[in-house]
């Protein structure tokens, strides 16, 4: 290995990235370099003969590290946009469960229609949910840029986190579930000395559902 | 040497196909082979080399994987794909044609 050939290399790289496509080309460049030097050496060039003539020979390298480069830029992660959208749709489905009980209210004390109230309770926390589950699933899955092993870390780690998301998703749906069948069945039986036992069986049906996950992960 | 550099130029990607035809090879025995193929008349500067590798190998040409040198640096070595193979039977018929229509053309013409 030629030091000033390495010296040389790496100032041709200064300022660029290091991205493994960066690293690549490097290594690969610097390998071919130092054979040819080898070789002009045994050919009878002296050392600094046959460093000139590998040197001349390189020409001009930085547009080619440049469209690397932009390669690089264009394979990244999702964009501000997504984050903007994703953020907006769960703004609007967590107002929609805020804002679910006030149709209780209104259908019932304002407009005095009795069964109006959970059914609109019903329709709103169903499209929260919905909106939930829908952000969910469209957010974009990292895919892995090469064969290495922070790679496959990154995107073992959005797999899982993928899981998570849908796992997240369910226990959204559930518990207003829970809560306005909770809330139903006591006003319409007056069950209220035993219907609070809803709450357990659903601690039970979501510790099922996330055992269901785990193996299945 | 400049102006045949850019009659070359050209042919870049299927001269290199055409090294690639029976072995897999990496960069400085592609370029050794230029030199010998054409006794010295001829050379790539690396920075076209590893542009046209990238190129092919963008296009499906060709395919590269890292040697398992035991001494010394990897290497990255390159090897045709079938989609190469066609696309150096295409230009190399291409160019026979080519070369029978310049000659016509550029012959001097009896008065």
């Amino acid at each position: 290995m030629n030091e000033r050939i390495k010296t040389h290399v790496e100032s041709l790289f200064a300022g660029a990235p290091q991205t493994r496509k960066v690293l690549d080309l490097r290594e690969e460049l610097l390998a071919n370099l130092n054979s040819k030097y080898d070789d002009l050496i045994s050919g009878g060039f002296t050392p600094d003969d046959a460093y000139r003539t590998v040197i001349a020979g390189i020409g001009d390298i930085s547009e080619l590290v440049r469209q690397i480069q932009n390669e690089s830029a264009f394979n990244s992660h999702y964009s501000t946009e997504d984050r903007k959208k994703s953020a907006l749709i769960t703004a609007i489905a967590v107002g929609l469960y805020i804002l679910s009980p006030v149709a209780v209210i209104l259908f019932d004390s304002v407009l005095h229609i009795y069964n109006g109230g959970p059914i609109m309770m019903f329709v709103l926390v169903a499209v929260a949910t919905g909106l939930l589950i829908y952000n969910g699933m469209t957010r974009p899955k990292y895919v892995k840029e090469d064969e290495t092993i922070v790679e496959e870390f990154k995107q073992w780690k959005s797999d899982t986190s993928e899981k998570k998301r849908l796992m997240k998703s369910i226990s959204a749906v559930l518990w207003p579930l829970i809560v306005v069948l909770y809330l139903a069945f006591s006003f319409y039986f007056g069950a209220w000395a035993f219907s609070w036992i809803i709450f357990i069986v659903g601690i039970f049906i979501e510790g099922v559902i996330k055992l269901i996950f785990e193996l299945k992960g | 040497m400049s102006i045949t550099s850019d009659l070359l130029r050209g042919h870049t990607d299927t001269i290199i196909l055409t090294l690639l035809l029976h072995k897999d090879s990496y960069g400085y025995e592609i370029n050794k082979s230029i030199q010998e193929k054409t006794e010295n008349r001829y050379e790539l500067k690396e920075a076209t080399l590893y542009s046209a590798f990238r190129r092919l190998e963008e296009a499906g040409m060709i395919a590269s994987y890292w040697g398992d040198e035991t001494t010394g640096a990897r290497r990255r070595y390159y090897s045709i794909t079938a989609l190469g193979r066609q696309v150096y039977l295409k230009n190399k018929v291409d160019w026979e044609e080519t070369k029978v229509i310049i000659d016509q053309l550029l012959k001097e013409e009896a008065q």
